[in-house]
């Protein structure tokens, strides 16, 4: 019986699935570094001069701002909502993650065009509220867009902790305050660090917040370099030093995690019992809670809404609209796909499938901009290989098009869609298969009745997450996109460089519009799982 | 002599429409166990959270060390009511080893002082050797015994143990029941268990309560409860129980398996008798017997048996498995009085 089983799950072999994940998520990195040291790169000692310590100081400075600014909107709300019962917290459970699917770039035209002179929010405070720019401007739309990250983590956290250990801090002689000190920041301490990194990584990734908003990080440089220099070894050698940064920050939090494993186990969990806040204290955290909404994404989105409405489009942007979803939902298919593989590899295909999945998840530390740069450094060797073999020049396979697109997309996103895909499969036992068996079903009834149900929510998880991710990534686009190919992203970006924020409005819209309703599809599978899992 | 150290008065308590604690009145004396036995349910917890000072009521009070602690709110913080609580899930936290986690709660004296009491706490519940150890790396019963000590170590005057034991497997949990009475007993807290295990509530408790539906519905000494339990459901929630229903004539109640004394003289219409199975006494060495034994499931030193009155009833019996007649055979059978009761 057992035996059967096994055929049938080893018939395809897991492995070549975590190979070709990690080929995929590692081959571009790889392929930019004899780019990065080779020579050539005349731009490389002008940029070196003038702007590279311009860079630093902005992706430091930001980093500070956005880390500080995402954790204080983050934890507070996590906090409040796991721990307190209010009139409205459900809705604000749901309501809190959904800045996301507001593009940072977007965000940052929507406050620049409100707190601009003439903007509304500029008159409504006589110019008081300071105009979003600049540095501070670039972090402050960062806070807003990225804290639910971390607000998902430590929520996660704070609910699995359980009360139970406040309570019992409480009982041993602890404040609130101390006990929220002493133990149940503790405890989800590791989580707010992995929600803390992928703040970090988001927001050096980022190309369209910082360029518009006229504060100038790495991935700026590589696309100047890349498109107004056209100056590949440049580029390279800037992507290589904003991989660098992101493998150690996204490394660190690895180790530092690694050494706190202790506090991921604890009891059992009970259902949270909830305090009840009534009157002026559950007023006061109700607008705490209301607040990153508020700004992420209620504001912002009106804004764009109205502007929207206001301005008649100078061209049709269903060309964009296409692109978008074309690029988009064919990534989160492949993506869909490759984590399943790597997921199944992970599972069961030993040590070298594992650590070929291992090396597929840093994709997800990798920039868009880099990834992009790699797929280009990658076809330019293949392409010097064909050449030398055929002893002319080969057919052209550097330009790419729209598979270089989807290639590096995957470079970056594959890793997102392994997490969710592995926790799908983590549900399936084999005491479930010998149940199903025992009961008479065959292996493709059990494939088919119990794998593939259980399954499906993760892996349309994974799939919905890499379609929402695609949508807002613009720096890769804008490296690899084939010159008549628009996407939403792009097409906002440019009326936005232009100055022509009315025009951005559309584009940018229709990217929140879409996002949204596929945000709310993944927190309520994302949900249902738990409540599933829960009664497991 | 006694001395209360909390008592609660009139505790009423409801989520939505259902009430969790009805009109609830307890008092916990020094150095004597209390046992809340109920269905899970039934409020055990809610009260014990309230006295923890975790949980507001909607009305009544709670009173300790000589102030008024909750009255409807919470008045005293729960790190102020000098309360150990013992949690189902031990609640260990998971970041401190588990020396760090009884010495948590230590907060007077030196460090090297602090650090002995929390060895000793430790070496009482023989977990000395693994004070280094973090809580993932102990067995579920050494995560009690932690648990357990991390309680007692501030020296608490109440203890409260929420279904504390019922985590663990049965072997484990009568062998960590003893060392725990003996423990609470020398800390001489006043200490409050909620269970819905009936065998852990008896062997506990100095005085036992019952609870059903937010509701006290008896509390006294547990042989007292088990051999005269005011009602059905009480007799039930302490164990298996026969049941006959009849008029009571010249203080007698006339059941099919035989006369049930009752205590009082009036003639009652309906009353309630309850036999608990050992009070049926069988004898299958007479002959001539009228009942017949029509199931029997051995149970270890004892064995359960169905028995057949001549009118078809059927009652349950429990005799020692070394003189148990087997199914089909006709016996004898009387009633011990000691273990029959008559409500009315």
């Amino acid at each position: 019986m057992g035996q059967v089983i096994d055929r049938a799950r080893r018939g395809i072999s897991p492995t070549p699935f975590g190979v070709a994940a990690a080929l995929i998520c590692t081959l571009p990195v790889l392929a930019l570094i004899p780019l990065g040291v080779s020579g050539g790169g005349a731009h490389m000692g002008h940029l070196w001069d003038t702007q590279l310590g311009t860079y630093v100081r902005n992706s430091a400075g930001l980093l500070i701002i956005t880390t500080l600014g995402t954790l204080l909107l983050g934890v507070p709300t996590a906090w409040l909502t796991s721990r307190y019962a209010f009139p409205g917290r459900r809705l604000l459970v749901v309501a809190l993650p959904l800045s996301l699917a507001m593009p940072s770039y977007v965000s940052g035209y929507a406050w620049m065009s409100m707190t601009a002179a003439g903007g509304p929010v500029y008159s409504l405070t006589a110019g008081y509220f300071p105009t979003t720019s600049g540095l501070f401007g670039a972090g402050f739309i960062f806070a807003i867009s990225f804290y639910p990250y971390i607000y998902l983590l430590a929520r996660q956290a704070f609910e699995y902790s359980g009360t139970n250990s406040f309570e019992a801090a409480r009982t041993l002689g602890a404040s609130p305050v101390t006990a929220f000190f002493t133990v149940s920041l503790p405890l989800a301490r590791p989580a707010i660090m992995a929600g803390t990194a992928l703040v970090a990584m988001e927001t050096l990734a980022d190309y369209g917040t910082v360029d518009f908003l006229g504060t100038p990080t790495f991935t700026v440089g590589i696309l100047r370099s890349w498109i107004s220099f056209g100056d590949p070894q440049a580029a390279a050698r800037l992507a290589l030093i904003l991989l660098l940064v992101t493998l150690v920050i996204f490394g660190g939090e690895r180790l530092a995690r690694r050494g706190a494993q202790v506090a991921e186990s604890g009891g059992r969990n009970k259902p949270q019992h909830r305090v009840p806040l009534s009157g002026r204290w559950a007023g006061i955290t109700i607008l705490i809670c209301s607040i990153p909404v508020v700004f992420g994404l209620i504001v912002p989105g009106t804004h764009l809404l109205t502007l929207a409405l206001e301005t008649q489009p100078v061209r049709s942007p269903a060309a964009a609209f296409w692109g978008t979803m074309t690029v988009a939902s064919l990534s989160a298919l492949i993506a869909a796909l490759l984590g399943l593989g790597a997921a199944y590899a992970a599972r069961t295909g030993g040590w070298f499938a594992n650590a070929a999945v291992r090396a597929a998840h840093t994709g997800y530390a990798v920039p868009g901009a880099v990834a992009a740069l790699g797929v280009i450094a990658l076809l330019a060797a293949s392409q010097n290989f064909l050449d030398m073999l055929s002893g002319a020049a080969a057919p052209m396979v550097a330009g790419g098009g729209l598979v270089a697109l989807l290639f590096a997309y995957q470079a970056r996103f594959a890793a997102a869609a392994i997490g969710p895909c592995e926790s799908a499969l983590v549900r399936i036992t084999p005491s479930m298969d010998q149940a199903a068996r025992s009961l008479g079903a065959s292996p493709w009834a059990v494939i088919g009745r119990i794998h593939f149900p259980l399954a499906f929510s993760g892996i349309a998880t994974a799939a919905l997450l890499v379609f929402v991710e695609v949508m807002k990534e613009l720096p890769a686009t804008m490296i690899l996109r084939p010159l008549d190919f628009e996407t939403l992203a792009v097409s906002a970006h440019h009326y936005a460089s232009d100055e022509r924020l009315a025009q951005a409005a559309l584009p940018s819209l229709l990217l929140v519009v879409i996002g949204l309703p596929i945000m709310m599809l993944v927190s309520w599978l994302v949900s249902r799982r738990e409540t599933e899992n829960a009664a497991l | 002599m006694t001395e209360i150290v909390v008592s609660a008065e009139g505790l009423i308590k409801s989520h939505g429409k259902r009430r969790v604690l009805d009109n609830v009145n307890i008092e916990l004396e020094r150095g004597c166990i209390t046992a809340i036995l109920g269905p899970s349910g039934a409020g055990k917890s809610t009260l014990l959270r309230v006295i923890a000072g975790l949980e507001d009521v909607d009305d009544g009070q709670v009173h300790g060390s000589g102030q008024k602690m909750t009255d409807g709110h919470v008045l005293v913080p729960p790190e102020k009511r000098n309360v150990g609580l013992v949690f189902q899930d031990f609640s260990l936290f998971p970041h401190l080893t588990a020396l760090d986690n009884v010495l948590f709660g230590l907060r007077m004296g030196s460090p090297s002082d602090r650090r002995q009491t929390a060895m000793d706490r430790l070496a009482a519940v023989e977990m000395d050797d693994k004070s280094g150890a973090y809580p993932h790396r102990l067995s579920g019963g050494e995560q009690q015994r932690v648990a357990l000590a991390r309680a007692l170590a501030p020296e608490p005057e109440i203890v409260l143990l929420d279904e504390a034991f019922s985590g663990l497997d049965a072997r484990l949990r009568s062998e960590l029941r003893g060392m725990a009475v003996a423990e609470l007993k020398k800390s001489g807290a006043a200490v409050l268990v909620v269970t819905h295990d009936t065998e852990e509530a008896l062997f506990m408790a100095d005085k036992l309560v019952l609870m059903v539906d937010g509701a006290i519905i008896q509390s006294g000494a547990p042989s007292q409860l088990y051999l005269k339990p005011n009602s059905v459901s009480a007799a039930r929630l302490l164990g298996p129980v026969n049941i006959w229903r009849g008029p009571i004539s010249n203080g007698k109640m006339n059941s099919a398996f035989g006369l049930i004394v009752s205590e009082r003289e009036a003639d009652i219409a309906e009353a309630t008798a309850m036999v608990r199975p050992e009070g049926l006494i069988v004898d299958a060495d007479k002959p001539d017997g009228q009942f017949e034994i029509v199931g029997s499931n051995a149970l270890g030193a004892t064995t359960e048996l169905q028995v057949k009155a001549p009118d078809g009833l059927c009652w349950n019996a429990r005799i020692a498995t070394a003189t148990s007649p087997t199914v089909g055979q006709m016996v004898h059978v009387r009633l011990d009085p000691a273990l029959t009761h008559i409500v009315a």
